[in-house]
């Protein structure tokens, strides 16, 4: 039933990520959108840090490319990554937003655009509060909300800013996230 | 953030507005960017919404330049991708000049000329200002008037400083643009050698035998049918063995791919095929 899970994370998120990526099947049903903020001019090693632990195939997409389920898409340095209604990612060199291109929260506000109440949007670990405001639109929408629980976060500032901004639906720790999206058919 | 948020039916009645009046077919655009590009205007220029711009572009056809400005993604960064800039001036445009007595460069779709100032930058540095003609187009005539005048922001400032030093350029980024007040500003004399030429609202008016086109992050505004519409004319632009270099996220897909060739998959250039 849902169509897509979008993770955002900022400082201390690295090594969530890489425990969620490697607690997924390679059958794992929806496409997993990763907005992770990042060095704007280091181009290439993430992705391959990434995919080091992950059993999904972990790929930057080019403009344009259609979204696909099992796999995990890391929105690339120095572009926005929004999510087309057509099920296709559209990129851009719009303006920083909360100083990021990537920003999390035009990722989010898209998805939630896209995918409406079929989408799961979870955010993780950061230093400032983009994020909090796509969490919202992925709440409006009735998409379903998760939190990573601040009190595990390296740096708490993004989850306690989603958390004072929406009534999120779970406050989990990583290895919560992790069971909730296995039961996900 | 209190911004407009527009739905699809008011993208669409604006789309509408700016053909009938206009003539400009914003329907092929990708709509996600379009749609914020539309919420743009509304936020900068300060109208009320969305019945507000379409009322101002219904009846006030000097308002348009305006639009366009607002409209336009102009904030990327000179330098942006600092290795492809390097790999011009070392590699790219040493090798070609070996092989061409005269050398046509055209970068359409200028908007704030971040790209422009970069590429005469390199031009100079590599000795070759003299031995190449740039051409330059643009639709926004606001945004060419600006940067003729040098002037652009302290951020963008910024990481094109940092940029510039990644590129690893031979001479000082301050001889080429400074801080002056709350802006910034750039030599305007690094354009004297460059020809603006009007461009038509489907690049109309394109030069032709062009040896390289510079046109990065443009494709990504446009859905695959003006993608390819636009690869096409790009295409028949370029002289054979002609080369074009999108940006770096940007991959020629669709019935236009046959025409080129990746020649360099990390900075994006390509060579059109005979």
């Amino acid at each position: 039933m849902y169509k897509a899970v979008i993770i955002g994370g900022s400082a201390g998120s690295f090594q969530v990520v890489t425990r969620i990526l490697h607690a997924l099947p390679p059958t794992f049903p929806l496409p997993v959108l990763l907005c992770l903020h990042r060095l704007k001019h280091v181009r290439s090693g993430f992705v391959q840090a990434l995919s080091i632990k992950s059993k999904l195939p972990v790929i930057e997409p080019y403009d344009k490319e259609q979204i696909k389920p099992g796999r995990a898409y890391l929105a690339p340095a120095n572009y926005h990554m929004f999510i087309e209604l057509a099920n296709r990612f559209a990129l851009s060199t719009e303006e920083p937003m909360n100083h990021s291109r990537p920003a999390i929260d035009l990722s989010f506000m898209t998805a939630a655009h896209a995918y409406r109440h079929k989408l799961i949007g979870i955010i993780l670990s950061g230093a400032n509060k983009d994020g909090a405001f796509g969490l919202k639109k992925v709440h409006d929408h009735g998409g379903i909300t998760i939190v990573q629980d601040p009190f595990e976060c390296e740096v708490k500032t993004m989850t306690e800013t989603a958390l004072k901004l929406t009534e999120v639906n779970y406050v989990f720790k990583t290895s919560q996230i992790i069971d909730f999206l296995l039961k996900i058919k | 953030m209190d911004r407009v948020e527009l739905g699809i039916v008011d993208t669409r009645n604006i789309i509408k507005v700016l053909n009938d009046v206009y003539r400009y077919d914003f329907s092929n655009y990708a709509l996600t960017s379009l749609r914020r590009g539309f919420e743009n205007v509304i936020t900068r220029a300060s109208l009320r919404d969305v019945d507000a711009l379409i009322h101002r572009l219904r009846n006030d056809e000097t308002f348009f330049p305006e639009f366009l400005s607002h409209f336009l993604i102009k904030s990327t960064e000179m330098f942006r991708d600092p290795s492809l800039w390097r790999v011009l001036k070392n590699d790219f445009l040493p090798e070609q000049l070996k092989k061409h007595s005269s050398f046509k460069i055209w970068h359409p779709n200028v908007i704030a000329g971040h790209e422009l100032y970069s590429l005469m930058i390199i031009l100079r540095e590599a000795g070759l200002t003299d031995r190449t003609q740039v051409f330059t187009s643009g639709i926004c005539s606001e945004c060419i008037d600006q940067l003729k005048e040098g002037t652009f922001g302290r951020k963008v400032f910024e990481v094109s400083a940092e940029n510039y030093i990644r590129y690893q350029g031979t001479s000082d980024f301050a001889q080429y643009a400074w801080i002056e007040g709350e802006m910034a500003r750039r030599d305007h004399q690094l354009l004297d050698n460059v020809q603006f030429i009007e461009q038509g609202k489907m690049f109309e008016g394109a030069p032709r035998n062009v040896n390289l086109i510079i046109f990065r992050n443009n494709l990504i505004y446009y859905n695959q049918t003006l993608q390819d519409r636009v690869l096409e004319i790009m295409h028949d632009s370029l002289s054979v063995n002609g080369h074009l270099i999108l940006g770096v996220m940007e991959a020629i897909t669709g019935a236009v791919a046959k025409k080129f060739s990746l020649i360099h998959e990390s900075e994006s250039i390509y060579k059109k095929k005979q």
